[in-house]
């Protein structure tokens, strides 16, 4: 069976600096990926990819078997890929309420007449935002509730699979994973088929992820099942390990002869 | 009364070109060659109803299409930049179409007499209006009944889908394509539509001074549209429309200091744009940015 999603042999370099390199990774229906690993490892540049945001060097993206990484990212969003941003990223002078209805009217193009107060009303509570937050602007709402707007967007073109970049950035814990359970619950009720999540937040992806994927130097270096703590153990040992002294242990080896 | 009738054409015109540069600068870009479609519309009008004896509303239909046509065409490579690249190839296109314009050289027979654009010699005897008794009264209220037609559609487009998705790439173009729209399809519409309002204020403007020449397209008409919608503000249509009205009460107005009108004209929208940065009406923020 083909996943429904499938990356082989990414490569991606800015001015020489090798962003991606043979990314390989795999993600099938109902899972929750989570890429971990240092900054400059390539997750944001990953989702970029499988996104649109960036077009690759080499390498392809297979989304349900086709081959989508020289498409535009708005055409990416029609066959459904959704993608949220690092940085909370919305339109400043338009309401919670015409984000949606724009997310809405895009995804729809014009096959779909469906009433678009119910549309939108079906998006507000799949993310469980206050009523009261659709007449406001981003400048109005608090970080959480703007990035419930954002997932929602996403999740909205996202009738296959989400691309989450750092959603509990600047969220504490709890706040978080109010997001990572509304975005099982997506995945859990069908409207979203997957989603890959870059997260500094271990325990959030250990609770919530299907997998874990440790990412070193632009490509995958380990994967844990979270099903299995002891996979999950050994993973952020060797993420802890090499990125709190790994590298200076290593000198310093290499220096004392 | 009579002043009314004086001012109402020019204030008209110069409202359908400000429109045009108002859903440029709704889409985020500032264009300084609007201008060159509003040549194209004078020059397309003149010529059917000069030489080919069209009636007037069809002619400025053409204007219209010529100016919608022109865009789009143009827009297919120039909606593919943006920012400062967007500005700078404008104004290339617009000093580009004025020479053009001095290039134009097509006589006709008409009654007997040879009519038509002379190259540089100019476009005389656009006289639909005088032809045809049309007093001025009459010429006030249609241009102002064309600009009423284009203010409301203005209005109207904002309101539909493809209003919200101009505002939605001008904020966060990389958001809009991740929320299935696109960039550049978005902008070429916008762009078209600009284009046919400058080509409809053209034919407007052709008929309305019986005489052009390339010189009436000049870099300083574009600047002058995009400062009449940004004296305004960008919030509404409204913008635009009193933009212009400042604009022409004061540019006419100023006509008492002689020769300084100009530095005292410049000096109001340096002084308007330090008090109220965002116009007179103010914006929404992410407009022009």
């Amino acid at each position: 069976m083909t996943p429904l999603m499938e990356v082989t042999t990414l490569r991606k370099a800015f001015a020489g600096v090798v962003a991606l390199d043979g990314l390989d990774t795999r993600i099938e229906e109902g899972e929750i990926l989570g890429l971990v690993g240092a900054n400059g490892a390539g997750k944001t540049t990953t989702l970029n990819v499988i996104g649109g945001q960036l077009t690759p060097d080499s390498g392809v993206v297979r989304l349900a078997g086709e081959s989508i990484e020289s498409l535009p990212p708005w055409r990416r969003a029609r066959l459904g890929v959704g993608r949220t941003f690092q940085d909370s990223r919305m339109w400043l002078d338009l309401t919670a309420e015409e984000h949606l209805r724009i997310a809405i009217e895009a995804s729809h193009g014009h096959q779909s007449r469906e009433s678009r107060p119910d549309a939108i009303e079906d998006m507000r509570s799949s993310v469980e935002l206050p009523k009261q937050m659709l007449t406001c602007l981003p400048s109005q709402m608090r970080l959480l509730d703007r990035r419930r707007v954002e997932l929602a967007m996403a999740a909205l073109n996202a009738s296959n699979i989400l691309l989450i970049d750092e959603i509990g950035a600047g969220l504490d814990i709890e706040e978080a994973s109010i997001l990572y359970r509304l975005i099982a619950a997506l995945i859990g009720r069908r409207r979203v088929r997957a989603a890959v999540l870059v997260e500094h937040k271990l325990e959030l992806l250990a609770a919530f992820a299907t997998v874990i994927e440790l990412m070193e130097d632009g490509k995958v270096v380990q994967q844990a099942r979270c099903d299995d703590p002891a996979q999950v153990a050994h993973l952020m040992d060797r993420m802890f390990d090499r990125h709190s002294n790994g590298p200076l242990k290593a000198k310093q080896t290499e220096l004392v002869p | 009364m009579k002043e009314i009738v004086a001012i109402t054409p020019l204030f008209s015109i110069s409202l359908v070109l400000a429109l045009s540069c108002y859903i440029v600068l709704k889409s985020g870009e500032i264009s300084f060659g609007q201008q060159a479609f509003f040549g194209a519309g004078a020059y397309s009008g003149g010529i059917l109803t000069v030489m080919f004896g069209w009636p007037l509303f069809p002619a400025l239909a053409v204007s219209a299409a010529v100016g919608a046509g022109a865009a789009a065409v143009i827009g297919f490579s120039l909606c593919r930049v943006s920012g400062f690249r967007f500005t700078l190839m404008t104004l290339v296109l617009g000093e580009f179409s004025k020479e053009v314009f001095a290039k134009i050289e097509w006589r006709r027979a008409v009654d007997g007499l040879t009519a038509g654009p002379e190259g540089p010699l100019g476009f005389t005897g656009i006289e639909y209006y005088y032809a045809h008794g049309i007093q001025h009264g009459t010429q006030a209220l249609i241009a102002a009944a064309v600009a009423l037609v284009c203010l409301i559609a203005v209005w109207l487009y904002g309101r539909t889908k493809l209003g919200r998705r101009l505002v939605a790439v001008a904020g966060d173009p990389t958001l809009a394509a991740s929320a299935a729209i696109n960039p550049v399809t978005t902008r070429l519409q916008a762009f078209a539509l600009a284009g046919a309002l400058a080509g409809l204020g053209g034919g407007l403007f052709a008929h309305q001074a019986t005489y052009i020449e390339a010189s009436n397209f000049s870099l300083m008409v574009g600047v002058h549209a995009v400062a009449y919608t940004l004296l305004g503000g960008l919030a509404s249509v409204v913008g635009p429309v009193a933009g212009t009205a400042l604009d022409i009460v004061f540019l006419e107005g100023l006509r008492v200091v002689g020769a300084y009108r100009m530095v005292a004209f410049g000096s109001l929208i340096v002084l308007m744009l330090i008090l109220r940065p965002r116009g007179l009406l103010g914006a929404r923020a992410g407009a022009t940015s």
